[in-house]
């Protein structure tokens, strides 16, 4: 029998666990010449902010080893936009759409979650408290517990759609966070955002990146948001959506047993616009050679030795 | 646009750290355009991590070529792969040159940036309007480049035409060209700072067009990262937009990239 690779995430039902990292697929359409979109159990659209922004300037992606340093700036054409000429094209794709937001204030999230809230085709929010690439940005909800406790209980009260909290790996206690998002009522955490850092060009001998520091991701950061998600999965019980690094199917494997119900795909897409397919054949035949029949079976087996 | 696996029919070195690839795909070689690129996939599975992009030098029938300069890891991995190997390439991507209809067409290249103006040369109209190569270059690495070229273009290079050895750029070349009153388009690639100089000594030129190709560092190549971000003006919009280079470039006009109107 075909193994179930069903996953849910609060009411959210996916056809499988892999999403699109927040940033990394713009709103799919891109990719949609490379790949069938239905691969995906579900799109996690770029950051989106009220205002339109146009991002930060000089240098905004730098290659580190066996990763890269980002600085975008939550660059986006705003909310009006996105819902007059996105949602549109994303409602025909009939594949969950989780809409990623940002603010600068906590009235700005307020109003996002409102002015999506009507719209059916948006089947879950997730919410961006650890951007460190805008200086007014997520990040100083991100790193402090009774922000996000604050945060989450007011998009609480706004929305009855999912709410997922995207948590930054840049603070000294990941769980502590986790735990009051899910404190506030969010329905999952999804870790890690990205990593600060930064890289310097000794031959000019000034910073790379224009915006000075950014956020590392791909394979370079797999085994800090591994750890991660495993630590996180002992503190909460909501889901988590696991995202950090994961290249091929072993990676997408080893966040499911450490504990994320979900997983994302950011800077391989960038590489290799077809590795959803690839994790997903890896995943079902890796089910198959070890007899689980649902995707259920594998969350968190990674912590069972401890059990014992 | 494709992601493809894709043959490997040469790889030489033509001229000190400067190498001819070229591959085959029917599909991609039918949609390449010049100033168009492909991203290539260097086959290191994640480090070096990123695709490199090159423009396309030329496609024919069922192949494709560009040419590489060693400049850094990723170009280093290049000069191995080999004939018969297969690589991961996607494309052709982005938004390539317009042809206008001219009476002269002046392609003004810088270095290794004149790969996809040879692309364009053959390209161009040939008959009732004067094509001219400018190649601008440090030493004579680059003067191969001629080669590459259809006959009916004229070929000026900075290292050639400089008998006292007073052109050492390209815009030095340009001068006595200008001074024209026929229609005139120019097709750039290069630094940004010899797309000013030369719009700098246009600026009497009234029947003068300028298109030039942005280089920025690349992501994904297909407009999904926004890490390529070029800041345009597009009138009637008053306001600065931000676009892609790799899906609305990398050519540009000169006037909307210039938006200081510098
Ligand atoms: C649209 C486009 C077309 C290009 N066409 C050609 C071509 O026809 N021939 C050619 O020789 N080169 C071309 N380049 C530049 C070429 O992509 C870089 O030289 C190459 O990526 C360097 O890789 P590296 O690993 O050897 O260097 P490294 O310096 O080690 O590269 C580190 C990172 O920086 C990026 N990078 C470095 N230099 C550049 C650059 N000048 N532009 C963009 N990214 C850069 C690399 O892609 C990589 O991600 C083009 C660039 C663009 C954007
Ligand atoms: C270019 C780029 C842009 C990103 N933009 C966003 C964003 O707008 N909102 C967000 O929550 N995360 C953003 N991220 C973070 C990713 O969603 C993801 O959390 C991170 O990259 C780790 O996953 P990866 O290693 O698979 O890329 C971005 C990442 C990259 C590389
Ligand atoms: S390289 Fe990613 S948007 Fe242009």
């Amino acid at each position: 029998m075909e193994p179930k690779i069903q996953s849910r995430i609060g009411s959210l039902e996916l056809n499988n666990p892999l999403l699109t990292a927040s940033g990394t697929y713009g709103n799919g359409r891109e990719y949609s010449n490379y790949i069938d979109l239905h691969c995906w159990g579900g799109l996690v659209t770029k950051g989106l902010t009220l205002e339109s922004r146009s991002g930060n300037s000089g240098i905004r992606i730098v290659e580190t080893a066996a990763g890269i340093l980002n600085s975008i700036g939550l660059q986006n054409p705003g909310i009006e936009y996105f819902i007059k000429e996105e949602l549109p094209f994303l409602e025909k794709l009939k594949i969950p759409v989780i809409v990623n937001i940002a603010g600068r204030r906590i009235r700005d999230y307020e109003e996002l979650a409102r002015r999506l809230d009507p719209f059916s085709t948006v089947s879950a929010l997730e919410v961006n408290v650890s951007c460190p690439n805008v200086r007014e940005g997520g990040l100083a909800f991100g790193t402090n517990p009774g922000l996000v406790y604050e945060i989450t209980a007011r998009l609480r009260e706004i929305t009855t759609k999912p709410l997922i909290i995207k948590l930054t790996p840049n603070v000294a206690d990941v769980g502590e966070i986790a735990i009051q998002a899910e404190k506030a009522g969010a329905d999952a955490v999804s870790l890690i955002n990205t990593l600060m850092g930064m890289e310097i060009d000794v031959e000019r001998q000034k910073p790379m990146l224009g915006n000075i520091v950014g956020g590392l991701s791909g394979p370079a950061v797999k085994p800090v948001a591994l750890r991660m998600i495993y630590q996180v999965y002992r503190q909460i019980k909501i889901p988590i959506i696991g995202m950090g690094g994961i290249t091929k199917g072993e990676d997408a494997v080893a966040f499911l047993l450490a504990g994320a119900r979900a997983i994302a795909l950011g800077t391989v897409n960038f590489v290799n616009p077809k590795a959803p397919l690839e994790i997903k054949n890896y995943l079902l035949d890796y089910m198959r050679r070890h007899n689980f029949s649902s995707l259920e079976e594998m969350v968190g087996l990674a912590h069972r030795e401890r059990e014992d | 646009m494709l992601q493809e696996s894709v043959l490997i029919e040469k790889n030489e070195e033509i001229a000190p750290g400067l190498y001819f690839l070229k591959i085959r795909n029917e599909q991609m070689a039918g949609e390449a355009q010049p100033g168009k690129f492909i991203h290539i996939n260097l086959g290191t599975i994640y480090d070096p991590l990123l695709r490199r992009p090159m423009s396309i030098l030329n496609a024919q029938g069922e192949t494709l070529s560009v040419l590489y300069q060693v400049v850094g890891r990723g170009t280093r991995i290049m000069t191995r792969f080999r004939p018969g190997d297969e690589i991961d390439v996607l494309g052709p991507l982005g938004n390539g040159f317009e042809i206008e209809d001219s009476g002269q067409n002046f392609l003004i290249g810088g270095g290794v940036g004149a790969a996809p103006l040879v692309f364009l040369a053959h390209r161009l109209p040939k008959k009732g309007v004067d094509n001219k190569f400018f190649l601008g270059m440090r030493e004579r690495e680059l003067l191969f480049i001629k080669d590459f070229l259809p006959e009916e273009v004229e070929f000026f290079s900075s290292h050639e035409n400089s008998p006292r050895g007073e052109a050492k750029q390209v815009t030095d070349l340009l001068p006595p060209h200008l001074k024209t009153k026929k229609k005139t388009s120019l097709y750039c690639c290069g630094p940004e700072g010899m797309y000013r100089e030369i719009a700098g000594l246009c600026n009497d030129c009234s029947d003068f067009s300028i298109q030039v190709s942005i280089d920025r560092r690349m992501g994904c190549g297909v407009g999904t990262c926004l890490g390529c971000a070029v800041k345009v003006k597009k009138p009637p919009r008053e306001e600065p937009q931000i676009v892609r280079a790799c899906v609305e470039g990398p050519v540009f006009r000169w006037q909307e990239v210039n938006i200081d109107g510098t």
